[in-house]
């Protein structure tokens, strides 16, 4: 016996799922995830010193092209001169993207929230001080001036601090203890002259 | 099940009793009893109000009542018993019968045995423990894991104040699974960092299954189930409802909800609502700067006889929710959790209240559409249909830069089918069930981030049959068979790390098999065995997850060799009544996993612009949980009740011969009520004292952790609550409740935020309850 379709539920809720399967078989094949553009990756960062003496500008550089993990980033260093003052500049890139998106100036454009700083291990391998402000006076760090003394060896740290706690103690003098935020740019270089 | 039969039972009974109405004089008469719902017991002097006669019956000693000179027409008895939920019951009355109310009994943990009643539902377990509709009114405002941990075997981990999620014998995200009105809950619940996306509130009932209950609802549920219900409500025509609020000083948080239930002419309609907000909690000595939280939810049930045998109901839920990350919390780099680590106080801590929620925060919607139909083919045999449709979205906001601050770091969907076929035949002293079940999951991630996605994009889909059989071999014995197949497949479409997109497309077979045994010693003492052997699938997430997980500020990567995970349970129950006035409930377990899939830190530091992230691969090894949860329930005459409870669970990882990371510690909570039954208007008037201790987690893996475990800690608790009535046998329910009342500074082994800073300070709120 043929019941009525319309008011046999059973059938009806067994025709609507065949429907959904039937959806669900042609749409089950996933379209190709989007590669997003990561607009905040830094790959790149140079740190240029023209020697106040006018002799040729030297080049610290840091670049990891492809982002966390994958191929080792590749570090050069330029070699210092003792006794010598340097205007530094950094420069951040991120060289993945096409074009390169220049990214100091977007730390430029929210100074107030980014702070660099410079960490030198031992404490007087060099002299290192700001050259630049925000808006509120305190200091950024993109512009410096380093000052070596006589020829040593050591390790020179740049971290760049997003959202830092500019007025804390000790952080406008470039001490990074109390600063907290979170950590941009961490890099190391070794540094001998 | 056994309720809506129930409902359908009394609408046939309803039926049948207006066909029989002949003109009656105002000479009926109701007798009866009103019953304890749990143990059949007659409930002593319950009183119970006519409404629409205005009158007021008290039964005797035993429960037992008459209520003479009613005329035919339709009645509300609002029954009420100390000690129980008051209830209204809606009846047609012809003639004088015989009617008897069911309460249910106020004990906050109610062991119930699902299987005596023979249910229309297929076996989740011998055992589960319930809690009470008074102990969820207690908790009002909190979120579904810790009302859940309340008991003992249950704990919970979290992510700060606004992010839980259970616990249950030691196994949590991926290994347990919710059960959201009858269906699975799907949610990203591969992130220690993401809460069930539900909203406890809306919830009557809160059941917990122990044991494993892989069988009908899938392998992930080898840890356990937690069931979240509805009440069926009996058939009223008239608009009925529930009005409910709290307020906690805490992070000044403020909830609301409602309730609003009538019968129509297209059935039982059901609607909720609620809405919470909630500004920066406090640890004792600071602000916990950016962690507030808003919240809302939304529900509508319908359900339905279409005729004849044929029962249908519609469920649809809405849930929102938005909730801030600790400030300090957010670390850029191994070198920055290091510093985060030193400190007493986090950073970026205000030294003032905040409302609003900045980043860091995730923003969670979740909507379930349900579709139960029914059918009984004759008193032994049923069909059951179920069709769940759910669709998450999470977003996960991060402190970021320039173009970028707007835009969320991660933006999952999540959109999952279920579909469950199950034929029940249930005999005089057996019962069977066999089930069909299809479910897929399709995960995409949504463009605009800016970042790589830490989880790939995939379409899951899952074929399981399964069957279970029950046997009532005589009045003590009681024993289950089950057994699932399950086929799996994911289609993952992925980026690997040189930003390349890899289609991979894997399947699995699989199984879960399940035997248990009760054994009755008498009404009131029972023991049971529940043995399984489950088979899991690795999870997408712990195949090819890829990328920085910036909540842990940890390298994540997913193994695609990973090999199934098989899970060998047994639980042992003991439920033992020594007198009426003392009760022991115990659980032993012992749980091996072979090839146990988690994420173990590598020796490897990965060297990025940022600086260095440590490496963490999700790796298989041996396990072993072993554990003991006990319940000690004592009354002192009729005053005076007092409650012990204690957990106790130690992980072992075999393969490494260390703790297994993230085993919950020891604990122990003792409390004390203290009841008058009545003082004038104000009735089962409750004063509880509770104090915890939660031990120092001994046992741990210190090579897979940034910091040793913390310190145990004391923490000390009540609640006051009253009900007032009000006329017509309404009431007013008012409850105070305080945690953490000496303001104890703690930090929690399972608190992920532990790193950063304390534990939450005392917090009063108070919770008043009404319905009409």
């Amino acid at each position: 016996m043929l019941t009525n379709f319309k008011s046999n539920y059973f059938l009806r809720s067994a025709f609507m799922i065949f429907i959904a399967f039937t959806i669900f078989a042609v749409s089950s094949c996933k379209k190709d995830p989007i590669i997003e553009n990561e607009e905040e990756l830094i790959t790149t960062l140079t740190y240029q010193l023209v020697p106040r003496d006018g002799s040729s500008p030297i080049v610290f550089k840091f670049s990891d092209l492809d982002g966390d993990g994958g191929i080792n980033p590749i570090i050069t260093v330029g070699r210092l001169k003792p006794n010598t003052v340097y205007d530094g500049t950094l420069t951040l890139l991120n060289e993945a993207a096409n074009p390169v998106i220049n990214i100091t100036a977007e730390v430029v454009d929210e100074a107030d929230e980014h702070q660099f700083f410079f960490i030198t291990t031992p404490k007087d391998l060099l002299k290192i001080d700001y050259a630049d402000q925000d808006k509120k006076g305190n200091p950024l760090g993109v512009t410096s001036v380093l000052t070596t003394g006589a020829s040593k060896e050591g390790v020179l740290k740049i971290i760049l601090r997003h959202e830092p706690s500019k007025t804390a103690t000790g952080v406008a003098a470039g001490i990074i203890d109390n600063a907290g935020g979170e950590t941009d740019i961490e890099v190391n270089f070794n540094v001998s002259f | 099940m056994v309720a809506s039969i129930e409902y359908s039972l009394i609408i046939i009974l309803g039926f049948l009793l207006s066909f029989d109405g002949l003109a009656q004089s105002c000479k009926i008469a109701l007798h009866g009893t009103v019953i304890d719902y749990h143990e059949a017991l007659g409930l002593g002097y319950a009183t119970i109000y006519v409404q629409e006669a205005q009158k007021l019956i008290l039964a005797d000693s035993i429960g037992s009542f008459i209520i003479n000179d009613l005329c035919p027409g339709q009645y509300h008895f609002v029954v009420s018993h100390l000690g129980c939920e008051t209830k209204t019951f809606f009846e047609t009355v012809v003639n004088s019968q015989k009617l008897d109310f069911y309460l249910e009994h106020h004990h906050e943990v109610i062991e119930e045995i699902s299987i005596t009643s023979f249910s229309n539902q297929a076996k989740i377990g011998l055992n589960k423990t319930s809690l009470s509709k008074e102990l969820l009114n207690e908790l009002s405002g909190k979120q579904l894991a810790e009302i859940v941990s309340s008991t003992a075997g249950v704990s919970l981990i979290r992510t700060g104040p606004n992010v839980t999620k259970p616990i249950i014998h030691g196994l949590f995200g991926n290994r347990i699974t919710i059960l959201n009105h009858g269906i699975p809950q799907e949610g990203q619940s591969w992130g220690n960092d993401h809460a069930p996306e539900i909203d406890a509130s809306t919830a009557d009932k809160i059941s917990i299954y122990k044991g494993s209950n892989a069988i009908k609802y899938g392998l992930q549920a080898l840890g356990g189930v937690i069931v979240i219900d509805q009440d069926q409500s009996g058939y009223d025509p008239h608009l009925h409802g529930e009005v409910k609020s709290s307020f906690h000083t805490n992070g000044r948080g403020l909830s609301l909800g409602g309730m609003l239930k009538k019968a129509t002419n297209l059935g039982n309609m059901k609607g909720t609502a609620n809405f919470l907000v909630s500004g920066d909690k406090y640890a004792p000595d600071y602000y916990l700067t950016n962690t507030g939280e808003r919240q809302q939810s939304l529900s509508i049930s319908l359900d339905n006889k279409v005729k004849g045998n044929w029962n249908r109901s519609l469920y649809y839920s809405y849930f929102r929710n938005v909730n801030g990350i600790l400030r300090g919390s957010n670390v850029g780099n191994l070198s920055d959790l290091n510093a985060a680590l030193t400190r007493k106080q986090p950073f970026n801590t205000r030294d003032t209240f905040g409302h609003e929620i900045a980043a860091p925060n995730q923003r969670v919607s979740h909507q379930l559409l349900k579709h139960t139909t029914n059918y009984i083919i004759d008193d032994q045999r049923s069909l059951h249909f179920d069709i769940g449709i759910q669709y998450n979205h999470r977003r996960e906001f991060d402190i970021r830069r320039g173009v970028s601050r707007e835009k969320p770091a991660l933006d999952l969907t999540l959109f999952t089918q279920y579909y469950d076929f199950t034929f029940f035949n249930t005999k005089q002293n057996s019962s069977r069930t066999l089930g069909l079940q299809y479910r897929n999951a399709n995960n995409t991630n949504q463009p605009g981030t800016s970042t790589l996605p830490l989880l790939p994009d995939y379409f899951s889909q899952l074929l399981a049959v399964y069957g279970t059989q029950s046997l009532f071999i005589n009045n003590d014995w009681i024993g289950e068979v089950g057994a699932r197949l399950e086929y799996r497949n994911y289609a993952v479409a992925r980026i690997n790390s040189s930003r390349v997109i890899e289609r991979i497309n894997s399947n699995y077979y699989n199984y879960a098999l399940n035997l248990g045994l009760k054994r009755n010693f008498g009404s009131s003492r029972n023991t049971s065995l529940d043995i399984s052997y489950v088979v899991r699938p690795p999870e997408v997430s712990e195949l090819f997850s890829l990328g920085l997980h910036q909540g842990v500020s940890s390298i994540e990567e997913g193994n695609p060799s990973l090999s199934n995970e098989s899970s060998f349970k047994i639980v042992n129950e003991w439920n033992w009544a020594f007198s009426h006035a003392t009760t022991i409930s115990s659980s032993i377990y012992f749980h091996h996993f072979q090839n146990f899939i988690y994420l173990q830190p590598s020796d490897e530091l990965r060297l990025t612009v940022r600086g260095a992230f440590p490496v963490f691969n999700y790796t298989q090894v041996d396990t072993r949980l072993t554990g003991l949860d006990l319940n000690i329930n004592h009354e002192f005459g009729s005053k005076f009740t007092n409650k012990l409870s204690l957990s106790y669970v130690s992980g072992h990882n075999i393969t490494r011969q260390i703790g297994l990371i993230w085993t919950p510690p020891f604990s122990v909570t003792e409390s004390i009520t203290y009841r008058i039954r009545r003082l004038g208007k104000f009735i089962d008037n409750n004063l509880k004292i509770e104090c915890s201790y939660i031990a120092k987690q001994g046992n741990v893996p210190l090579e897979e952790d940034f910091l040793p475990p913390p310190d145990g800690y004391f923490l000390i608790s009540a609640v006051a609550k009253t009900k007032v009535s009000i006329t017509n046998g309404r009431s007013v329910d008012i409850i105070l409740r305080g945690e953490n009342l000496a303001n104890t500074s703690f930090r929690s082994y399972l608190n992920r935020q532990r790193y950063f800073a304390d534990d939450l300070g005392r917090n009063i709120s108070l919770i008043l309850k009404t319905s009409f």
